[in-house]
């Protein structure tokens, strides 16, 4: 008898095992192991001169600018998912929660928002496949913006991206590749090593907006000048 | 002397991306300016502390030091909410592209505790 419960417990310990997918878990950057220069066309390159970076970053809002802006982040984590079959990502930069729909699946697709519901509409639609030992994620109508706030790389609304993971190891690797037909010649892409925390949850991240009028409106007020 | 040191992701490679970019908000040039702590905001995405300077007729005397997110302190263990407003420091770090700001090098308190990049540890 107990053998057979034994063998029974075996049998479920291991199918709980293998329902884990390698993906799963909670990943910090380890580093950006390459990036290709972002092959700007001229509209492209015009896109990228009129960045004002004191103004256009949406970061100052606690915005993400894009999907390459959340994954490049250095020290946030980001826990990724299967819940009841439905991928789920937490970022914890700006408390960012996706649920891309399963390709071909035929659901609605969904914004990724925060905590307070804000809708993040530069991050695209997404629906994701899981290909044998692949993740992978495609998105499509982001708003147009930046992908890189600091170099001022732009995001069009016609391009789509592509995240696809797969395990290295004990790393995650993470290829995010960005395709416009307006603003690229070619693929614009970036490869990334994520660590696995060892974490089970997310940290909340409460961004309070960092946006520097109240500090222009200190000097303002010392100085008895117009706040610029 | 107490020496306390806070790592902060200052230097390191990834810091190109950081919340808005630290290399392309702030230059290479270091400074380093001397008041009081007027405020501390020990928050996400960065850590900010308002120093107020002794200044001349018309100099805007307020300087906004920049660093890391709280949730990075927090990690390493430091709370900057320790820190008492209206204590005497002297900071250096990289002068910022928008007036009166810096991002944070080497915070010293009038005892002698530092805040900087290089490392933890207490001497």
């Amino acid at each position: 008898m107990k053998r057979a419960l034994l063998a029974v417990s075996a049998v479920f310990i291991t199918g709980a095992l293998q329902a884990q997918q390698s993906f799963e878990g909670v990943w910090i950057l380890d580093r950006i192991v390459e990036e290709t220069p972002a092959p700007l066309t001229a509209q492209g390159m015009a896109v990228q001169a009129a960045y004002d970076l004191l103004n256009d970053d949406p970061s100052l809002r606690c915005e993400p600018a894009s999907l390459g802006r959340i994954w490049g982040n250095p020290n946030s984590r980001t826990g990724i998912h299967l819940v009841d079959g439905n991928l789920q990502l937490e970022h914890e930069l700006f408390d960012v929660r996706r649920t891309p729909s399963p390709e071909g699946a035929g659901a609605a697709p969904t914004l990724a928002h925060n905590l307070q519901d804000t809708r993040f509409p530069a991050l695209g639609t997404q629906t994701y496949e899981i290909d044998g030992e692949k993740l992978r994620i495609a998105s499509t109508g982001h708003s147009a913006g930046y992908i890189r706030t600091g170099t001022g790389y732009p995001q069009g609304d016609g391009g789509s991206a592509t995240e696809t993971f797969w395990r290295e190891g004990e790393h995650l690797m993470l290829e995010l590749v960005y395709r416009d037909p307006v603003l690229f010649v070619g693929d614009y892409r970036i490869l990334h090593r994520l660590a696995a925390t060892g974490e089970t949850s997310v940290p909340v991240y409460n961004c309070t907006d960092a946006d520097y009028d109240w500090f222009e409106q200190l000097n303002a007020e010392a100085t008895g000048g117009a706040k610029p | 002397m107490k020496y306390l040191f806070v790592v902060a992701a200052l230097l390191s490679g990834n810091s190109a991306l950081a919340h808005h970019s630290t290399a392309t908000n702030f230059t290479q040039e270091i400074i380093e300016v001397a008041g009081t702590i007027e405020q501390i905001r020990f928050q996400n995405p960065h850590t900010s502390i308002v120093v107020k300077i002794d200044a001349a007729e018309g100099e805007a005397p307020f300087w906004l030091i920049e660093s890391d997110a709280r949730s990075t302190f927090e990690r390493k263990g430091v709370n900057l909410d320790a820190v008492a407003i209206g204590s005497k420091v002297k900071v250096t770090g990289r002068k910022g592209v928008r007036p009166n700001t810096m991002f944070l090098r080497e915070l010293m308190l009038e005892d002698g505790t530092r805040f900087s990049s290089n490392g933890t540890g207490r001497d």
